[in-house]
């Protein structure tokens, strides 16, 4: 379900770029890349049991 | 004279270029798709991950397109902030697939799913990223030469199917993603079945054990 929600706030980001919304589109792409970091990191570190 | 007409020249290849980048990125993630359904392997979380990366590499150039057809549009900004973009989304992408390749590396290790022109996906991945860093810091270099100016009014016919084809790609990793993890919050590290489709088989199996077989329904 997290991925398919990273997914879905990419599509936004596609989205609000093709509407020409400079400050949204860059805001929702900052928020996909921040969103795709936590959910590698979470990868990352799972077997570690660090529980991230 | 001549410097203008060079300059227009730099400036329609800089905008092929950034199609073609578009469209490259999606080529790859539909070669992706292909092995997922056609090789029926189904992605790992590090592989979505990097399609995420990818797909976010290709904002960059689809926001400098999108930008140059704008009334507000200021090519130099636009152009150094869309390259930015893809910059730092090939870097996290790195991060990934170098995670991923590492993981594998040992001598007898088999990897994780089957090789395309001898290597795995996720060594492809490295490679496109590293293209794409390199790729966006030579056109920055020449950034005076490759910037692209206003284009007003409405967006070419090509521009728009690259902006399409990017958007259908998008949207079918939505419902990828959706059906492979189902309602668990996270996918487990070797995948082997749609899981939104073992629940919804689950489900009818419960709904229909719920009824005897004299077709009665159960208190």
């Amino acid at each position: 379900m997290v991925a398919a929600f990273i997914f879905i706030v990419i599509l936004a980001t596609f989205v609000s770029i093709r509407r020409d919304q400079r400050r949204r589109s860059l805001i929702l792409f900052a928020s996909s890349m921040l969103f795709v970091t936590l959910l590698f990191l979470h990868h990352a570190t799972d077997t570690l049991g660090l529980s991230f | 004279m001549n410097d203008q007409i060079e300059s227009t020249r730099w400036e329609r290849l800089s905008f092929a270029l950034l199609h073609v980048w578009v469209l490259g990125v999606c080529f790859v993630v539909i070669g992706a798709f292909l092995v997922q359904f056609v090789g029926r392997e189904l992605p790992c979380p590090l592989c979505l991950l990097q399609r995420m990366a990818m797909l976010l590499a290709a904002m960059g150039p689809m926001f400098i397109i999108r930008r140059a057809m704008s009334v507000d549009s200021r090519p130099a900004a636009d152009f150094s902030t869309g390259f930015g973009m893809s910059i730092l989304a090939s870097v996290l992408g790195l991060a990934i697939s170098g995670r991923q390749t590492l993981l594998h590396i040992l001598p007898g290790d088999p990897g994780y799913g089957g090789a395309v022109f001898g290597l795995h996906l996720y060594t492809w991945a490295f490679i496109v990223f590293i293209v794409v860093i390199l790729v966006s810091g030579l056109t920055l270099s020449a950034g005076s030469m490759m910037v692209v100016g206003t284009r007003g009014g409405r967006p070419a016919a090509w521009s728009r199917i690259t902006g399409g084809v990017l958007g259908v790609v998008i949207a079918g990793n939505v419902v990828s993603a959706l059906f492979e993890s189902g309602t668990d919050w996270f996918l487990p590290d070797n995948p082997t079945n749609y899981q939104l489709i073992e629940e919804f088989r689950e489900f009818l199996e419960t709904r229909s054990s719920a009824v005897d077989p004299s077709g009665q329904k159960a208190n």
